[in-house]
């Protein structure tokens, strides 16, 4: 459904992205991993259309990105950004409200309720719904925005295409697993869903593909198994790694290798109370 | 309810001021002027009401109503409740090239009009507030967000430049030049007539059908410029739209009255607690609500040191100023604004 050919992007001339290609089909969720400044956001907000790629092109439905008016795409297309502010005072239910302003003209009819009390209750966020927003917790407040990006799109004809750059941000664990089984129960609906993560278990043990970035360089591009060895991934973040199987499921368990974890005792101890002091 | 507060206020502010007239004397001129009745009116008292209350009493109704709309729209624009025409420049902008106007080209500006058929003042405040409007939204934003900082220091940069230009201009003009300018710096209802009413309604009617049909994008931008796009809002037309019309409602009341402050300020920053945020709300009620408002603040302007009256800008001003410190102090203990 969505496809990248070749996408790079250039400030000057230092490249943040070069020379990305992977495609998303229908029912998949595809994680974007990689350590910091990759390239991962940058990923995201071309896709958004912050940014136009300086080479290579999109197509989304077998049309080009780019070709999509403001308010289509924004019926097909949701992306939860890292750090959504909100500058007025406003309730939960309010807030993921604006998830149904592409669809409807000047007042929300039945059906746009529905949708927004449906995303509240399938991010479990419905508890807070008539509470305002700046009084919620960063977790709440995260699960209000994936309520929001929610009912933004997938009530009417598919395929969408939901784009979350790194949506756990403050969930607790619970929380983590229960919005990765939402995005896979959307994505088998018939839906695209692309996340940014760094948590290379949940990664794994959620997704179909994992596109995984390093200083702009498209390093692996594949499913779990195919991306997760121990030494492509030492050699991307500098830390030894093993892979092995994990006890119950049939995806790969990540863990650092115990040779190159911080020490518990001993002189480390000392520089990190050093550390604190200083800070 | 805000609706039916509007004509009753007209009546009773209307009946208030150095000359005793009772609300029912109002009623009747109203009745005979406009539905054309035959009713006994003594002719004084029909000439204070028809060519000095009422057209007085609209104006400050309009003008209040503009400027608390233009206050409504200019937080939505820069995600900030502390944005206002008065605290950003936009009013001494619009004083200033009023002012420059009238002592530059005061002689030519009676021919000008005559020949063109423009109302040059209006005209020239016009673009001096949307000139600054514009330069403070370029300045403050950089990479799709609001500078806080950077918006009032711009705002405080405009304002002293533009009083330092008025000053200017004051020692330039002559004597009948100079009343004027001080009557642009203060604020002043007197003396409006019919032909300054109706350009008003024309302006605000202009503005209120712009901005009240995007109230849901103005919402739906309090979540960051690019998040607004991803919600399908067309950014850019709103950013132009809410800007020219700020400068029109802004430039046209200056023009008019002068620089009346805080109105903008203080009016959605009321209502906001009485009734939520959202623009839907936000929006019109604050343009009623503004209206009353200045319409109260101009009777109260006009009988408290009777026979005189108070520059009503001045009066705004004394009320206005502490909700802005106290807007400010809020600011820092949540973090919000």
């Amino acid at each position: 459904m969505l496809k990248a050919n070749g996408i790079s992007y250039y400030i000057k001339d230092k490249a943040l992205l070069e020379g990305i290609s992977f495609s998303l089909a229908k029912g998949e969720v595809t994680s974007v991993a990689g350590p910091n400044g990759a390239g991962k956001s940058t990923l995201i907000r071309l896709l958004s259309r912050d940014l136009v790629p300086k080479t290579g092109s999109f197509t989304w439905r077998d049309k080009p990105l780019k070709s999509f008016k403001e308010l289509e795409m924004a019926k097909q297309r949701a992306v939860l950004t890292q750090k959504t502010q909100l500058s007025m005072i406003l309730q939960a239910e309010e807030v993921v409200m604006m998830g149904r302003y592409p669809h409807y003209k000047s007042y929300p009819n039945k059906q746009d309720f529905d949708c927004v009390q449906k995303a509240m209750e399938q991010t479990t966020s419905d508890p807070f719904a008539k509470r305002i927003y700046q009084q919620l917790s960063g977790g709440e407040q995260q699960r209000v925005q994936l309520a929001r990006a929610f009912c933004q799109i997938g009530n009417e004809q598919g395929p969408y295409l939901l784009l979350l750059d790194e949506p756990l941000n403050n969930l607790d664990l619970q929380h983590q697993h229960h919005l990765l089984r939402v995005c896979r129960d959307f994505a088998a609906a018939g839906n695209c869903v692309l996340i940014v993560m760094h948590d290379l278990n949940l990664a794994a043990q959620y997704s179909d593909k994992i596109l995984l970035l390093n200083q702009a360089q498209q390093i692996a591009y594949g499913s779990p198994a195919e991306v997760c060895k121990a030494d492509l991934l030492s050699d991307v973040y500098q830390i030894k790694m093993q892979v092995v199987s994990h006890p119950t499921g049939d995806f790969p368990l990540i863990v650092v290798d115990h040779s190159t974890s911080v020490p518990r005792s001993g002189p480390q101890k000392k520089t990190l109370t050093t550390n604190k002091t200083i800070y | 309810m805000l609706l039916a507060v509007v004509p009753i206020s007209t009546i009773i502010s209307s009946s208030i001021g150095a000359a005793d007239i009772d609300s029912m004397e109002i009623l009747s001129v109203m009745a005979k002027r406009i539905l054309a009745l035959d009713v006994e009116v003594k002719p004084q008292t029909e000439a204070i009401i028809w060519n000095i209350r009422l057209p007085r009493v609209l104006m400050s109704i309009l003008v209040g109503a503009s400027l608390a709309l233009c206050g409504a729209a200019m937080q939505g624009l820069f995600r900030n409740p502390l944005a206002d025409p008065s605290i950003l420049g936009v009013s001494s902008s619009a004083a200033l090239t009023t002012s420059i106007t009238i002592v530059l080209l005061g002689p030519y500006m009676l021919s000008w009009q005559e020949s063109l058929g423009l109302p040059i003042l209006p005209l020239s405040s016009f673009i001096g507030a949307t000139a600054s409007i514009y330069l403070i939204f370029a300045l403050a934003r950089s990479h799709g967000k609001i500078q806080v900082a950077t918006m009032l220091l711009g705002g405080i940069a405009i304002n002293a430049l533009a009083g330092a230009g008025i000053g200017l201009l004051t020692y330039m003009a002559d004597d009948a030049q100079l009343r004027s300018l001080t009557f642009w710096t203060l604020g002043s209802l007197g003396g409006i007539n019919w032909t300054q009413v109706g350009l008003m309604t024309v302006v605000l009617t202009l503005g209120l059908l712009i901005v009240l049909p995007l109230a849901k994008n103005l919402n739906a931008l309090s979540l960051g410029e690019s998040e607004a796009r991803y919600l399908g809002s067309p950014i850019e037309s709103l950013k132009l739209k809410i800007v020219l019309v700020t400068g029109l409602c802004t430039g046209v009341a200056v023009a008019l009255c002068g620089v009346i402050g805080f109105v903008g300020l203080v009016v959605p920053h009321i209502l906001r607690l009485v009734g939520g945020g959202q623009h839907q709300f936000l929006l019109p009620a604050s343009a009623l609500a503004g209206g009353i408002l200045l319409c109260w603040a101009d009777a109260f302007a006009r009988v408290i040191v009777a026979p005189a009256e108070l520059p009503i800008g001045v009066l705004t001003a004394l009320a206005g100023s502490p909700v802005f410190l106290i807007l400010l102090l809020q600011r820092q203990k949540t973090g919000y604004a």
